[in-house]
């Protein structure tokens, strides 16, 4: 058992930090013999002062005790970090579950009820256990503030916990390299009493088509990829876009269109069928209904 | 007047006079000698490390400020790619055996040449070809790779850029490792002097020989593994790419079982240099040989079973997580036992501070830190915290930069006369050392901070409030930047203007310094002396 884990207790943060500092010391000390020692050497035994060097007889006791001790301490940090983590592997039996998906280069956290958020929010008197998904590639789920991250890899479920015990607002962040916009793929952590929360929680959202096409396309993600001033991103701007003249790449082979109501709806459905040229074929396809659609091809017609 | 004429007897040159008398590229680039083949990767490491750090400098300018800097994002993302790609592969995996191995193994074992010359030719120009894959990587059409030197998948497989090529430079770079180490532990075996038993083999060619295995057995992994990446790209065969039944973690595994080796490919022959270096300047024998061979014997066999503490939070086993902590722990010891000897051998020694010793001491400092840190990275509950961020940056940088990149920086200035026969003018030599060990902490040490503070790797923007930090590590990349270029002017001008070298300037022990400094093509006109103590 680690003491110092144990007298702290607590939270995934005071965990690891309590290890880090323990590790730390460690590290200093011996550091600082090293340093001290090789300084003092050079010194003492400089050439101008002790010009005939003297063969010094090993000794093996020596060789056992910097082997041994050493060998001693690395046991403690291991032991150290292995009663921390296993801490933060167990997840505690009464903890709510938010899935987690990830995918370039967009958060989205959906709750039990199939409340969908692109922050976390959370109760501050639950343990909170995310599950972690990916629709693309490996990215990485990190929330300094409570010193807890995984990956999150397509194909598997893993997964997270830990326990909100202040509250506020903190950041969230993709710590796996995920492509362009890796840097701007964040997200907040709102942690908030009980009470408040269980309110957020059951209020009723209503349709996105509710949102307008401005909000329709930040909950969707479009604008992550798409800006609507012009401004170059990874995807091709929304600005003008009707009527524009744009060479698209089919199934390898190149030719021109002109954007209409037809290829905009064929571009939100099948990403992938024409891909602008210049641009890569990396949108996912985001199910919009009807509705939706028909609202963005209004806004789109519009968009000067 | 009655002159006589004196004919003055031209300069001795050894070996860089060609035996056929031939000159020019021609005599360098189809020379089978192992020291003209040492030059040559010499020249060529040094090279690619020159563009290495222009890519890390121009990628320090953008991070002086939170935003678009000076680059693109997708600049940023291929130049971290790149910086890692050149410096890892094309620099610091061959920079010592490659050049300083091939030049001072056979001199260190009394032999004439390598055990196959001409093999040792074509490993260069199998890294040649592989170096222009490289670059055509970078430079020719289509956007060059963004993938960070790690080609994790599924990214890699997914992005348009140049991967594929980038991919296959590796691949074909491995080849020239795997042919130096099969060379170099058939050389140690069969051609050692009469005389030299195991244990009395120079500390820098046990280095040597223990990496080769490494090279000969882990180098293989990672080329099936990159080939299987491009038939993942180019035929979807579905071993990687979850959407097609593949899993991204056995690319990882597969990645790291050799890369993980690769490390102490980097750090064991520095260690090496070290402990030349260390002796030689303190006027006596190592401290503790034995226990320096064994550590590095442990070090290289332990090396191979650590690869997992790189995937901490890949979402691996918890089994498997703690087993490889355990591991990583155990393999810290024998670097530790190294840097006790280093340490022990200053003792009661009479000491002579040359600027290669200056850049050894500084090893020692800053690799303890890197190696101390990696302790942290190691403990389970805190990689959680640290991993993938700038502390792991940090922590990287202290080894490879911090240990084997100023390791090079003291083989070559002890080094240098044996292979030029010029001396280095000792005093803009220890200005170099000044300027990059002061700028290599102003550079690195805030990224330990940057990353505990929460700041990821690979990020093309930061948030505001860590910009001090990031200001700080730039001006540090500047004098270090500095301490490089006044370091090559320093060599390059004594390669010319040098003061002639003796044979044992430095009264050094190996047999190197019992040959004319440079050494005839042959190595040795009379046979050297095996003294009848171990080195």
């Amino acid at each position: 058992m680690n003491p110092l884990v144990r007298i702290l207790g607590g939270g995934s943060a005071l965990l690891v930090d309590a290890t880090f500092l323990f590790i730390l010391g460690i590290s200093f000390l011996f550091l600082g013999i090293i340093t001290v020692l090789m300084v003092w050497f050079v010194w003492r035994y400089r050439k101008s002062r002790h010009p005939v060097a003297e063969e010094v007889k090993e000794s093996v006791w020596l060789e056992v005790a910097w082997t041994l001790i050493p060998t001693v301490l690395m046991l403690a940090m291991f032991e150290a970090g292995f009663e921390g983590f296993q801490w933060m592997r167990a997840v505690p039996a009464d903890a709510m579950t938010v899935t987690v998906s990830a995918q370039m280069w967009k958060w989205t956290f959906v709750y039990g009820n199939g409340r969908r958020s692109p922050d976390l929010v959370v109760p501050s008197d639950r343990p909170i256990k995310l599950l972690l998904h990916s629709t693309d590639v490996i990215h990485g789920f990190y929330v300094p503030a409570y010193r807890i991250k995984e990956d999150v890899v397509p194909g598997r479920e893993n997964y997270l916990w830990f326990q909100p015990d202040t509250e506020g607002t903190f950041e969230i962040m993709c710590s796996s390299y995920c492509g362009e916009r890796h840097s701007y793929m964040r997200a907040n952590l709102r942690v908030m009493p009980g009470k408040e929360f269980r309110r957020w929680y059951g209020a009723k959202t209503g349709k996105r088509s509710a949102l307008g096409a401005r909000g329709i396309m930040e909950d969707a993600g479009c604008l992550v990829c798409h800006s609507l001033d012009g401004s170059r991103a990874p995807g091709p701007t929304l600005k003008g876009i009707w009527g524009r003249r744009e060479t698209v790449a089919s199934d390898g082979v190149e030719h021109a269109v002109n954007v209409d109501e037809a290829y905009i709806r064929r571009a939100i459905r099948e990403p992938s069928a024409d891909v602008v040229k210049g641009f890569r074929t990396i949108m996912p396809v985001e199910a919009l209904t009807e509705e939706e659609l028909a609202i963005l091809v209004r806004y789109l017609r519009a968009l000067r | 007047m009655a002159d006589a004429v004196v004919t003055p007897a031209a300069p001795w040159r050894g070996y860089l006079d060609a035996p056929d008398g031939r000159r020019g590229i021609r005599s360098w680039i189809f020379s089978t000698d192992h020291k003209r083949i040492g030059v040559l990767y010499l020249w060529s490491v040094l090279a690619f490390f020159a563009v290495g750090v222009a890519l890390g400098l121009l990628m320090r300018l953008e991070s002086i400020a939170p935003g678009p800097t000076i680059m693109s994002a997708r600049a940023y993302n291929a130049f971290f790619t790149l910086h890692g790609v050149i410096m890892i592969f094309l620099f610091i995996i061959p920079a010592v055996p490659a050049s300083m191995g091939n030049f001072f193994l056979p001199l260190q074992i009394g032999a004439r040449d390598v055990a196959f010359p001409r093999l040792n030719l074509l490993s260069w120009w199998v890294y040649v070809t592989g170096a222009v894959l490289a670059l055509l990587a970078m430079f020719a059409g289509g956007h060059p790779p963004d993938t960070g030197w790690t080609f994790y998948v599924p990214y890699s497989v997914r992005t348009d850029t140049n991967v594929s090529l980038a991919v296959l430079a590796a691949f074909v770079l491995g080849f020239s490792s795997i042919l130096t180490g099969l060379n170099f532990i058939t050389t140690v075996h069969t051609m050692r002097m009469k005389g030299m038993g195991w244990f009395r083999i120079p500390l820098f060619t046990w280095g040597i020989y223990a990496t080769a295995w490494v090279q000969v057995l882990a180098t293989p992994i990672i080329a099936v593994t990159l080939l299987l990446v491009v038939l993942e790209r180019v035929a979807h065969l579905g071993l990687f790419d979850p959407v097609r039944g593949g899993d991204p973690l056995l690319f990882q595994h597969l990645f790291w079982i050799y890369s993980h080796p690769a490390v102490y490919i980097m750090i064991i022959p520095a260690m090496g240099i070290i402990s030349e270096v260390i002796p030689a300047f303190s006027g006596k024998r190592i401290y503790g040989y034995r226990a320096i061979v064994y550590s590095s014997l442990g070090i290289a066999f332990a090396g191979y079973l650590v690869w997992g503490h790189h995937m901490f939070t890949s979402g691996m086993s918890d089994t498997a997580r703690w087993i490889f902590s355990f591991l990583t722990f155990i393999v810290a010891v024998p670097s530790g036992v190294k840097v006790f000897n280093w340490v022990a051998t200053l003792y009661k020694g009479s000491i002579d501070l040359s600027a290669s010793l200056l850049y050894a001491l500084s090893f020692i400092f800053l690799f303890s830190i890197g190696g101390l840190t990696g302790l942290v990275n190691g403990a389970l509950a805190v990689n959680v915290h640290v991993h993938d961020t700038y502390w792991v940056v940090a922590h990287f940088h202290y080894v490879m930069f911090g240990g084997t990149g100023f390791a090079v920086f003291a083989g070559l200035l002890y080094w240098f006369p044996k292979m030029t026969g010029r001396m280095v003018p000792k005093a803009p030599a220890i200005v170099a050392w000044f300027l990059m060990f002061a700028g290599f902490n102003i550079l690195y040490l805030p990224m330990f901070v940057l990353g505990w503070m929460g700041m990821p790797r690979r990020y093309y923007d930061y948030l505001p409030e860590l910009q001090p930090l990031h200001v700080m590590a730039t001006v540090g990349s500047w004098i270090l930047a500095a301490g490089l270029v006044v370091l090559a002017a320093t060599l390059l001008r004594a390669l010319r203007h040098g003061d002639p070298a003796p044979a044992n300037p430095w009264g050094a022990r190996g047999l190197e310094w019992q040959t004319p400094s440079p050494p005839p093509t042959e190595n040795f006109e009379i046979e050297p002396v095996l003294g009848d103590e171990r080195p």
